[in-house]
Order: C-alpha cells, then sequence, then structure tokens
C-alpha cells in the first residue's frame, strides 16, 4: 500500500486531463458515462434487490461433511420420531384442567388446529382427539376408550369420568401436565403442504400468534415450543434487524458530518455507501441467495466500510479543494492518491472474508460470499462513483477551508492537536515499554481466562434466541410441567431390511440404553428395547415382575408390530435411539458422544451399525465437533493471510510483526471476553475473529504504511508517525468508531447470536484501533528504526 | 432365528462349492458371532454395571438381612441399605437379568430369582452372588431328565425348552432351609432344591397345571403350602409340598399374591384388585370389597396380625373384616412389594424405587 505523500501540483499550474493511469482517464474523461451506467446498474440491481427474501434455513447451520451429519441426512427422511412438531401447552390459570370452560375452549382451539394446512391430523394429538384413549387390563384382555367419556356434558359426573380416564391413560406427564393444570396439544407437521409447497414458518408463526393472542384473550395461558416455532420467532428477529441498520446509517451519518461538517460530502458518502448495500443486495438474489439471519449482518459490514473509505476519499477532495484546486481536480488527484490504497485495504478485508470459505458450514461460506460481493462492490462504488460524484457536487467551502487548518505542518509538533501529542509518546522508549508491559499483563491474563473458552452453546433453551425471550420462558414451562426435554440426542441403528426386531440387535440397544442411563446429564432414554420392557410387563396383566426385554425373539417381533412409529423406521432396517439430556454444553455431549462411539466400536458388525447422531443434541454434537477444528483452521488462516499481505506490502518481517501483535492481542482478548460473558465457539462467533482481524489489519495498513515511508526516507519514528496520524489517524479513528457503531446496535437484537457477534465485533473494532494507535508505535519503537532500515536499505526509497 | 438357519444351511453346501469355501464361511461366521458375544453377553450371563440410579429403578422385592435391607429389580440391580431405606448402595451382581425376589436364611445365607431362570446364592451377606441355574442349564437338566425316564411328552417339552432359550423367569421363592428351597415362575415353573440349588427335583408333576400357568406366588404355614397364579389358578398342598390339591375359585382372573393366616384361612388379591378369602381351606370363598379396582400385586402380614396389600395405582390397603380400606393418602407410583419394617412402619418398592411409608401415616 502506498500512500504517495508528494503534493502533485499546485493550483496555478493548468490540469492536463490527458494525465494519470489509464483507469484513471477512462473514467474521469467520461465522467457522465460513468454516472449514466452506475444509474443503470442501481435501477437493475435495485429491483432485483426487491426480489431478496429473508430465511432461515436449519440444514445451512449444518457442517454437511461431517461424519455424524452425514449420517444424519442420509437417514433423515426415515427418522420419524423426529418429525417436525409443535407442543402446544393449553394452561387453565383457574386451576384444574377438569373445568367445563377450560374444556370447551380446548376442544374449540384443538378442533382449529386440526383444521390448519399441513398438521399431520393422523398423528396429531389433544384431550379431544379419538386417538387418546386409556387402557385397562380386564379379566379378558385390554380394554379402553377416549378418555372424553362418551356422552361427555361438562357435568361434574362427566368430569369426574374424565379424570378417571386421565389417570389410566397413561398420559400424565405427556399428554397432560403432572400437576394436572395444563394440557397440551400435541402438532406434528407435514414437512410439505398437499400442494407440495415447503412449509412457510414465518407464515405459521404468525398463525400460531393469532390462536395464541385470541385464546389467550379467552383467559387461558398458552405456550408454544417446536422447531417450526423457533424458526418463526428468528425470521421475525432478522426483521427487527433491519431498524437496527436505519439506526446505524443515522449514527454513522451524524458522525461523519460530525467528522466533515459538511452536508454535501456527508450525503454523497452516505449515499454511495448505501448504493453498495443496494448493489450487494441485488446481486444476492441475482446469485440465488437469500439473505438469512447470519447474512444480515453483512450489509452492515458493507456499509460501515463503505463510510469510512468514502470518508477517506472525501478527506482528501476537502483537503485539495481548500488549498485551492478545482472540484474535478480535486477528485482526479484524491482518486490519483488513493486508489491503489484504497484498493489494497478492501482486498485485505475480502481475504478476511474468503477464509470462511474453508469452513464446512454453508451459513458461513454464504456469509463470506456475500461479505466478498460487498466488499468487490465498495470498490466501484466507493473509490470510483464516490470520487465522480464528488467531481460534481464539490465539496462546501467552509468546511473546504477548515480541512486545510487542520492540514498542518507535519514536523511542527507544537501545533499538533493534543492527541496526536499523546500518542506519539508511544515512539518514545519509557512510554513504548510501558504500553508493551501493559499489553503483556493483558495478553497474559486474558490468555489464561481464555484457556477456558468453551465450544458449543452453554446455555439452555433454544441458544438461537434470547433466555428471556417468549419461546425459551415457554420452553422453561414445558420442561418443569411435563419433564420433557428439549435437547435430544438419537443414535441410530442401522440393520439390514427386516430385521430391525433381532434379539441380538435389541440386546445391544437395550445395554447401550442402561450404560448411557449411567450419565449424570442423561435425563431418560427411549428405544424399542426399553419399550419391550413395558409392553411385556402389559402384555401379562400388568404385572411389574415381567417389567424385562426378554430373550424371545417372536415375542420381540411381536412387539414391534405394534411399536409406534418412530422408534423404527417402514422398511425395518433402521432403529433410533432416543437420550434425553438435561443440557446442550459441549461437555455434556462429549461424553456421551465418547461413550457411543466406545459402544459402537466394540459392537458394531457388517449388519449391525450404531451411528451418531440426530436430533438437536446429536446436530450439536457434530457441530460442536467442526466448529472446533475450524475455530484453529481459521486462525491460522486469517493470520497466514493477513501476514502475507502485509508482507507483500511493507517488505519487512519486523513490520509484519508490528502489525500483526496487536491484532493477536485483541483476538486473545475476544476470546477472553467471550469466557467472561459465557459465550461459547458456535457457527455465529466463529466468523467474528476473521472479520475483526480481516478489517482490524486496515487500521496498521494505513498508519504502518505510512510510518514506514517516512523511516525509509530516513526521518525519525517520532516524525514518521506523527506525519501517518496526520494523514489516516483520524480517518482510522473515524474507521473504528463508525465500524462499532455499524454492529453494536445488535446488541439489542432478539436473536441472541447477533447480539453476541455485535458485542464481539464491536470490542474487536475498537481495540484493533486501540492496538493500532498505541501498541504499533510501541512495538515499532524496538522493531523499526530509522537507522536499522537506512543501513540494510540504504537510500533505496529515495532512488525509487 | 436366521443366524441358526445360515449356520444348519452352510453342511448342504459341502458337496455344492467344497470345501475350501466352507472353511471361509465357517471363519467368517465364527469370526462374527465371536466378536457380537464378546461385547454384549447375554443378560443371564452379563454382570449388571454400576449404576447410580438404583434408588430410583423398578425394584421387585426386598427382605431383611439382619439389621439392613436387600432390595432386587430391573437390570440385575442389588442394592443394600444400612439405614431402614433412607440410602441404598449397590452390591455387585453377576447378571443383569431383572430380579424378582430375594430371600435370607441368616444374616450369611441368601437367594435370589429372576428372569431367564436365574436363581443366585450368597453365603456371605450379600457380598458375593453366584449364579446356581441359569434357564439354559435348567433346559439342559430337563432334556437329560426326560431322556433317561424316556417319557416322551416330557421329552417333547424340554427339547421346546432348549429351543427357546433361557427366556423364563421365575416368580417367587419360597425358602425352606439354609439350603432348602423351591421356585416358582412362568409357565408353570415349580423346583425345589435341598441342597442350595446344586440339584433340583421338579414339582411340575405335582400340581396339575395342565396350560402352564404363570404360577406368581408361594406361600408356606405350618404344614400347608399354597401357590396362586394366573387365571384363578390356585393349588393347595396340606402335607409340606408332597401332593397339590386344585382349588375352585370364583374368580377367573389372576392372583398375584396370596397368604396363609392362622387356622384354614387364605387370603388371594390379584387382578383389579379381587380379593378373596377362605376360612376353610378353600371350600368356600367371600369376595372382599375394594374401592380402587387397581391390581394388587403384593401383600404381607403385619406384626399387629392385618393384611397389608399393595396396589398398582400406588395406595396401600389393610383388609378390615370383609373389606379393604386405603391406608395411604398420597397416590405413590405404581407398588411392586412391601415389607414391614424393625419399628412397624411399612417399606414399599415402586417402579420408580423404594418408598418407605410411616406408620403415622396409615395407623
Amino acid at each position: 500500500m502506498k500512500h504517495q505523500s508528494t503534493h502533485f501540483a499546485s493550483p496555478e499550474e493548468t490540469f492536463d486531463p490527458r494525465s494519470g493511469s489509464f483507469i484513471e482517464r477512462v473514467l474521469f474523461n467520461h465522467r457522465f458515462v460513468v454516472i449514466i451506467i452506475c444509474a443503470l446498474v442501481t435501477g437493475i440491481l435495485g429491483w432485483q434487490a426487491t426480489k431478496l427474501t429473508i430465511n432461515a434455513s436449519f440444514e445451512k447451520t449444518l457442517p454437511t461433511h461431517q461424519e455424524y451429519i452425514q449420517n444424519y441426512l442420509k437417514y433423515e427422511n426415515e427418522l420419524t420420531g423426529l418429525g417436525n412438531a409443535l407442543r402446544i401447552a393449553v394452561v387453565n390459570p383457574n386451576g384444574s384442567i377438569y373445568d367445563a370452560h377450560y374444556l370447551e375452549l380446548l376442544r374449540q382451539f384443538s378442533d382449529e388446529i386440526f383444521l390448519l394446512p399441513g398438521v399431520d391430523r393422523v398423528q396429531m394429538a389433544s384431550l379431544w382427539t379419538p386417538s387418546t384413549r386409556w387402557i385397562g387390563v380386564t379379566e379378558d384382555g385390554l380394554d379402553g376408550g377416549p378418555v372424553i367419556p362418551e356422552g361427555y356434558d361438562g357435568s361434574p359426573a362427566s368430569l369426574q369420568e374424565l379424570k378417571a380416564n386421565v389417570a389410566r391413560s397413561g398420559q400424565i406427564g405427556q399428554l397432560i401436565a403432572a400437576d394436572e393444570e395444563s394440557s397440551i396439544i400435541y402438532m406434528p407437521l407435514l414437512s410439505e403442504s398437499a400442494t407440495g409447497e415447503a412449509l412457510d414458518y414465518a407464515k405459521y408463526s404468525d398463525v400460531l400468534e393469532e390462536l395464541r393472542a385470541k385464546y389467550q384473550a379467552e383467559g387461558l395461558e398458552i405456550h408454544i415450543t417446536g422447531f417450526t416455532k423457533v424458526m418463526g420467532d428468528l425470521i421475525e428477529g432478522v426483521q427487527a434487524v433491519l431498524w437496527f441498520f436505519a439506526l446505524a446509517v443515522v449514527i454513522a451519518t451524524i458522525m461523519v458530518f460530525w467528522y466533515t461538517r459538511c452536508v454535501r460530502s456527508t450525503f454523497l458518502v452516505v449515499f454511495a455507501s448505501l448504493l453498495a448495500v443496494v448493489w450487494q443486495l441485488g446481486i444476492l438474489p441475482t446469485l440465488g441467495y437469500v439473505l438469512d439471519p447470519y447474512s444480515i449482518l453483512v450489509p452492515f459490514l458493507v456499509f460501515a466500510i463503505g463510510m469510512s473509505h468514502g470518508a477517506q476519499k472525501m478527506n482528501g477532495i476537502m483537503q485539495d479543494v481548500g488549498r485551492g484546486f478545482d472540484k474535478l481536480v480535486a477528485a482526479r488527484f484524491t482518486f490519483r492518491r488513493l486508489f491503489m490504497a484504497g484498493l489494497t485495504a478492501l482486498l485485505a478485508d475480502a481475504v478476511g472474508f474468503a477464509v470462511l470459505l474453508v469452513i464446512d458450514i454453508k451459513v458461513i461460506q454464504e456469509l463470506a460470499i456475500a461479505a466478498s460481493i460487498g466488499v468487490a462492490v465498495l470498490i466501484f462504488t466507493n473509490l470510483i462513483i464516490l470520487p465522480i460524484m464528488l467531481s460534481y457536487v464539490g465539496v462546501g467551502e467552509k468546511a473546504a477551508q477548515r480541512s486545510v487548518i487542520n492540514d498542518i505542518d507535519a514536523d511542527n509538533v507544537k501545533k499538533m492537536p493534543a492527541l496526536w501529542v499523546f500518542l506519539d509518546k508511544f515512539t518514545q522508549r519509557q512510554w513504548a515499554i510501558g504500553a508493551l508491559i501493559a499489553g503483556a499483563v493483558l495478553a497474559v491474563v486474558a490468555f489464561s481466562l481464555s484457556t477456558q473458552l468453551k465450544i458449543g452453546d452453554l446455555d439452555q433453551g433454544a441458544p438461537e434466541l434470547r433466555q428471556d425471550s417468549r419461546y425459551n420462558q415457554d420452553i422453561a414451562f414445558m420442561n418443569q410441567h411435563y419433564g420433557a426435554s428439549s435437547d435430544v440426542m438419537a443414535i441410530m441403528v442401522k440393520t439390514p431390511d427386516g430385521e430391525c426386531s433381532q434379539y441380538e440387535t435389541l440386546k445391544k440397544i437395550d445395554a447401550l440404553e442402561w450404560q448411557l442411563r449411567q450419565l449424570p446429564s442423561v435425563e431418560s432414554t427411549n428405544s424399542l428395547a426399553l419399550l419391550s420392557r413395558r409392553v411385556l410387563s402389559g402384555l401379562n396383566e400388568g404385572n411389574p415382575k415381567w417389567y424385562e426385554f426378554l430373550p424371545n425373539q417372536s415375542m420381540l417381533n411381536y412387539i414391534t408390530a405394534g411399536a409406534p412409529r418412530g422408534l423404527y423406521n417402514n422398511s425395518c432396517n433402521l432403529l433410533t435411539v432416543y437420550v434425553y439430556l438435561q443440557d446442550h454444553k459441549a461437555d455434556t455431549l462429549s461424553n456421551i458422544v465418547n461413550h457411543v462411539e466406545a459402544f459402537a466400536k466394540d459392537n458394531n458388525t457388517d449388519d449391525v451399525q450404531f451411528l451418531l447422531a440426530a436430533g438437536s443434541a446429536g446436530i450439536q454434537a457434530a457441530t460442536n465437533i467442526s466448529v472446533k477444528a475450524a475455530w484453529y483452521q481459521m486462525l491460522f488462516l486469517v493470520y497466514g493471510a493477513v501476514a502475507l499481505l502485509s508482507l507483500i506490502t511493507f517488505r519487512s518481517f519486523k513490520a509484519v510483526v508490528v502489525a500483526l501483535l496487536p491484532l493477536m492481542l485483541t483476538s486473545i482478548m475476544v476470546e477472553a471476553l467471550m469466557v467472561q460473558l459465557g459465550m461459547g465457539v458456535k457457527v455465529a462467533t466463529l466468523p467474528v475473529i476473521a472479520l475483526g482481524v480481516g478489517i482490524g489489519i486496515d487500521y496498521a495498513l494505513y498508519i504502518l504504511s505510512i510510518t514506514m515511508v517516512g523511516l525509509r526516507q530516513g526521518t525519525s519514528l517520532s516524525q514518521s508517525y506523527l506525519r501517518a496520524l496526520n494523514f489516516t489517524g483520524k480517518v482510522v479513528m473515524l474507521t473504528g468508531v463508525t465500524l462499532s457503531v455499524g454492529v453494536i446496535t445488535w446488541i439489542a437484537s432478539p436473536i441472541k447470536f447477533q447480539a453476541d457477534m455485535g458485542l464481539l465485533l464491536a470490542f474487536m473494532f475498537i481495540w484493533n484501533m486501540l492496538g493500532a494507535l498505541i501498541l504499533l508505535p510501541a512495538l515499532a519503537h524496538f522493531l523499526l528504526k530509522p537507522k536499522y532500515i537506512s543501513t540494510t536499505k540504504p537510500h533505496a526509497e529515495s532512488v525509487l | 432365528m436366521f443366524s441358526q438357519k445360515k449356520a444348519v444351511a452352510n453342511p448342504i453346501l459341502v458337496n455344492v462349492t467344497g470345501k475350501l469355501l466352507i472353511i471361509v464361511f465357517a471363519a467368517l461366521l465364527f469370526c462374527r458371532v465371536g466378536s457380537v458375544m464378546a461385547a454384549i453377553p447375554d443378560a443371564i450371563e452379563r454382570p449388571a454395571i454400576e449404576s447410580t440410579l438404583g434408588a430410583h429403578s423398578v425394584l421387585m422385592s426386598v427382605t431383611h438381612l439382619g439389621d439392613k435391607l436387600i432390595a432386587v429389580g430391573e437390570r440385575g440391580l442389588i442394592l443394600c441399605s444400612d439405614d431402614s431405606g433412607n440410602s441404598w448402595r449397590q452390591l455387585s451382581s453377576p447378571v443383569s437379568v431383572t430380579l424378582t425376589g430375594v430371600r435370607f436364611f441368616d444374616d450369611k445365607n441368601g437367594y435370589a430369582i429372576g428372569h431367564g431362570g436365574i436363581v443366585l446364592r450368597t453365603t456371605n451377606g450379600g457380598v458375593d452372588w453366584e449364579v446356581q441355574l441359569n434357564g439354559r442349564q435348567l433346559a439342559d437338566h430337563l432334556l437329560q431328565y426326560a431322556e433317561e425316564s424316556g417319557n416322551e411328552e416330557s421329552l417333547g417339552q424340554a427339547q421346546l425348552l432348549v429351543a427357546d432359550g433361557p427366556d423364563k423367569p421365575f416368580l417367587d421363592l419360597l425358602l425352606l432351609g439354609r439350603d432348602h428351597l423351591v421356585v416358582v415362575g412362568a409357565y408353570g415353573f415349580a423346583f425345589e432344591s435341598k441342597d442350595g440349588g446344586e440339584t433340583w427335583v421338579s414339582w411340575m408333576d405335582r400340581i396339575d397345571n395342565p396350560f402352564g400357568l404363570h404360577l406368581y406366588s408361594i406361600r408356606k404355614q405350618d404344614s400347608r403350602v399354597l401357590i396362586v397364579g394366573e387365571q384363578g389358578f390356585v393349588a393347595l398342598s396340606e402335607d409340606g409340598g408332597e401332593t397339590f390339591e386344585t382349588i375352585e375359585t370364583p374368580y377367573e382372573g389372576s392372583f398375584f399374591t396370596a397368604q396363609l393366616m392362622g387356622g384354614d384361612d387364605i387370603v388371594l388379591a390379584g387382578l383389579r384388585g379381587n380379593t378373596f378369602v377362605s376360612n376353610d381351606n378353600g371350600q368356600d370363598w367371600k369376595e372382599i370389597k375394594n374401592p380402587i379396582s387397581s391390581s394388587i400385586i403384593a401383600s404381607f402380614i403385619h406384626s399387629d396380625g392385618q393384611v397389608i396389600m399393595a396396589n398398582q395405582a400406588g395406595v396401600l390397603l389393610g383388609l378390615r373384616e370383609n373389606r379393604l380400606v386405603p391406608l395411604t393418602r398420597k397416590r405413590l407410583p405404581p407398588l411392586t412389594n412391601v415389607l414391614e419394617q424393625a419399628n412397624g412402619s411399612v417399606l414399599a418398592l415402586s417402579i420408580h424405587g423404594p418408598v418407605s411409608i410411616d406408620v403415622g401415616d396409615f395407623k
């Protein structure tokens, strides 16, 4: 990156339009054509952007090449027991469910659900569905009937009968809460509607919310859980994030205006940055991408990066106009000076994003692609179109004058702003030592904390949403009243066709289940083997002495034939073992995974294989494994890429060290911050460090490149640094703050991982900026001395 | 089973494909079977794993051992309590089958029975348990016995038993001496051993049970021995078990528990809470009124003389004259067994582990 510090010409000389690079001549000698093309492109992409859809895809968050996920995807359609179902708990706030008014409302509610499109009506269950039955043992065998007694009329007698039926239905803890003050409407969903359309989560969620509102108005209390609701709430949250974008635009605009005090140019910079966002949003649907809760951060980043680069361009033009140049000439000079510099910085950002492509998780890859598109677009909008527009519009007279007043002699320390003088102290020995010791202490403390960094999600409930969100409160209600854990790990057991009920296989499952239940985090399990224990007791008149997994093939075949779906598949070649967990913490999951792996190693045969993993906790375990591997891989790659880029720019290993050490400190501190905030490494936090480092290197590039030019010319470190501060210091600060502001608004996002990302990114942007302004000169004091450079490369620079 | 068919089919291949192929086949077959066996043995041969869930599991039977308690249940669990059932620790057990009964003769010698035709014996107060009998050995014994006797019918039955494998449980146990016990179980199983389980004598030819009904309970008082079971089956011996007479009852449902009272009194209880009392060794029966139509699984005679029963609705019932009276207000989990503690209170076993019931709760 070359910041040319020489003035090109004085205002008195006439400007030769044939001067400048080829690109410059092509662009600036056909300014009007460029503007027209830009308008056309904006029109087309703007129209395309209206087609952009927001969706949340579960599968895209999966590491699709991970072994467990491969297993899951292979058998996904066979795993009926993990189907997409909603559970609606209907609470009677006035007490027990044996209340005529409550039951009438429940009946209406249940009927409405039954009629909703996409509901699997055969499997749907509530107190009112005919499938909810009681069973009793009699001398002649089994007897039973619907729990709602025949001729139910809401009278005390029929309520009493209902209560007795519920008691012997075995549904307490399943469809009816243990305290009998609420009951469940179980609502399995078909993955496709009758017409073959995929389930629209957002729409479904809206319908459920309407129903919730309706029946809460009637005096009931409603809790809804299920994957569809999580997705619906997520999409709703993403839509809320659009308001944060507006807020970020307003704040960034105010900041740029505060910096320039020029309405015209501030407007242009905001306009160019928004143009970049529009183009980017237009390109996404053109290439077939949608915006998801992860990639929605990209428009924020693109806008913020655009603002900082735009401000830099405008700063140059303003100074040239202030020195008396015509606005066109000023624009061309600025383009000449800063195009390559801007390009290098944007390419550095792009490298930071591109590194994310190696991670085998689609949302992260799409985020990387979207961000790369955004950065590419910025090259046009902010490096080309913005100067051309400025060449037409010009800048405010007063602001231009003001910018030159600030444009003071770099060598005259007394005229420097106090902040520059303060920062310059870090080029002196004492202050440098102090800064480095402070940095080292921070690094040691942060590092010792960061060793506790956990992989995975650490909170209860749906990790995508906040702990106190409506949904997670509903989950807590379900866990408390129905004892049903929402964290399920499903182990798939593959057998030859038709042999899912073989004794040898079920015996292994039975043993595995009991082993797993000994693990402290396992709440309960379920499988065909466990069912056979229960059913055997039932078949023997309910006598508990028959509670056993019987080594009798014909009995097992008989039990299998009558088993509910979900424990094995239609072709009887896949069994599912469900393990219900207390939580989905990384340690919990790895414990289970390790146990099952060891068991599978001892027990797998050519015919029968124990395969991990399905269910929310199984997917999470697989994701954790991938994320853990990707974390180090990504750190290695992003630092490698950034180091290479710095080496090319500075052509000095020591300079690379000076540029990278502050970034590393920030990376370690982010890990420590994550430990402090109880955040784990997960799909959402994975890209943060890559983005932070990729963008963070910009600061070092801006400051160090100008400092290096000075040093190579033989000026002292202090003078070189002051000159760099004067040229780009303000812009670096503006960039740091603008970027932070661009993402900090997310802390208010209803989506937990967005709030986490916003906080971590804002932290990284600010600390990287401080590192570049404080640690960089301190490190340079020890590593980059003008003497050193002039002895190794005597007069090399001045010759060039 | 398919694997057996394949194994049988292999020799037929000898002529067709040559010996080399067979050796390969056999080697493959053995390898596979070998590795399966090594990993997870059948429950009758698999020691119970260490478990923290013992006190929350399905427990079936409990007995005193000095001032300690010993309970058995699912997955080969043998538990010991030193504090009247407040806390339980697991004892090592050589099997993983559901154990259905446990009795001690003194504070050293005891037996436990269970599924898979299992009889376990301890001679050191429950520290070590040894398998005295399992279903496989039992079937082999019976086959050998039948072959020796030359009785075609019992030979056929024994061959069936061998083919079935060890899938038949013992359901109750009567301990008559240190080395003398009688076990009864599914399909009419009834065997006696007078040498601590070394050799066994079948009682099945003394009991007229042509349909092989499950035998759920065996009781002895003086010279009377009572066996009750499925579909109203009741057999009474008045000569210490030498001969049995089938008793007619007015009920055709199953009896799960029975008590021999003083004199000629018999109490039977079972399916859906049906309870009958006879005062003349089963000549006449009267039905006892029971407010809860839930199966009665277990009973005992309290030291105060009252018969107390436990049902699947989680209620203890006391037999008062002609009716059963609920003794507990709070619904417990479905109960499986009951035992009187030293202080007169009751320890109940349930499908979720032991529950102590204070005397005050039901007196």
